[in-house]
């Protein structure tokens, strides 16, 4: 082997040594993973939806009670007793977070026996976002029958709340 | 061996082929010296994996994200939609056509808020295990994440590692 092929080899060598450094063949990194856990949301009843009291009407005609500030219109029926009130409900879950609402769109209220049912449309007032808490208020319109049959009427409708 | 001791060696190899020299009754051979240069390999994450956001749940149970296709299905918990669950990706860098390994780790922990319990989280993997013509190729990383009964409300995170070689 002459001198010329010994340096060349010995250059290889050299080359090959540079270059076999660990960290080229490997490399790794880091990822992260992540979960959010969110507190339920939860309904709850505080007061009743309430139409109030009213004397038998020969005309028939409504009681609207508004969701936003709880004002009681009547036309075609003269209140009388009981107050209306708006019902409301307590919502509460994860603060800060929004909320969507589904209510009825109507109940019917059941009265004594033999007496034509009556039925009520149903609104609704809230904020949409849990802030300590949100209040949902219902209110509605109540249609009232002609000589509509005296005694209590009740009725119940569902409300869901969900994020 | 550092830098240092890597001259000294190929320059003693150097000097030792030096003194070799034949002289008289001198024979010669063709030696072949050869290197082969590979590219390095490189990893860089580019998404997180994520398993959404879930109620709290009074019996417990999983979430697991899909490495092969980010599909989130759950067991016990209810997860919040629209999902913002999605599975980890990591992108790989090397030699075209060549093949390589990859070493995730099993598991993950996510803490949370104070006092909550921490969540463990299975770790899986999808990838070719070999660079496309173009020499890259994406790592996918999913899982399935233990929630405890009634866990704590609150934002849970963790790191992983994950390592690729020729």
């Amino acid at each position: 082997m002459n001198t010329k092929n010994k340096l060349k080899i010995a250059i290889a060598a050299f080359l090959m040594l540079g270059m076999s450094a660990s960290s080229a063949m490997a490399a790794s990194d880091t990822g992260t993973a992540e979960a959010t856990v969110v507190e339920q949301i939860t309904i709850s009843k505080t007061q009743d939806l309430g139409f109030g009291g009213m004397l038998q009407s020969g005309t028939g005609g409504t009681i609207i009670i508004s969701p936003t500030d709880g004002a009681v219109t009547p036309s075609g029926v003269q209140t009388t007793g009981a107050t209306a009130t708006r019902g409301e409900f307590f919502v509460n879950g994860e603060d800060g977070r929004s909320y969507s609402t589904t209510l009825d769109a109507s109940v019917d209220l059941t009265g004594p026996v033999g007496a034509t049912p009556m039925t009520a449309t149903l609104t609704k007032d809230n904020t949409g976002v849990i802030f300590g808490g949100d209040i949902l208020f219902i209110g509605g319109t109540l249609n009232v029958g002609i000589n509509q049959a005296p005694g209590a009427y009740t009725g119940a409708f569902n409300v869901t709340v969900d994020y | 061996m550092n830098t240092k001791n890597r001259l000294k060696v190929a320059i003693a190899a150097l000097l030792m082929l030096g003194m070799t020299t034949s002289n008289a009754m001198a024979a010669s051979e063709i030696g072949t010296a050869d290197v082969r240069i590979a590219e390095r390999i490189t990893i860089d994450k580019k998404d997180d994996l994520s398993f959404g956001g879930m109620l709290q749940s009074g019996s417990g149970g999983t979430i697991t994200v899909s490495a092969e296709d980010g599909t989130l299905t759950s067991s016990g918990v209810q997860t919040l939609t629209p999902s913002t669950g999605s599975r980890g990706r990591f992108f790989v860098n090397g030699q075209q056509n060549r093949t390589y390994n990859t070493t995730l780790d099993s598991t993950v922990t996510l803490i949370g808020p104070p006092t909550s319990n921490s969540m463990t989280a299975s770790l899986t993997s999808d990838n070719n295990g070999v660079f496309g013509i173009f020499g890259f190729d994406n790592v996918f990383i999913g899982g399935t994440l233990d929630v405890g009964v009634d866990q704590a409300p609150g934002l849970y995170t963790g790191t992983f590692n994950i390592a690729v070689d020729f």
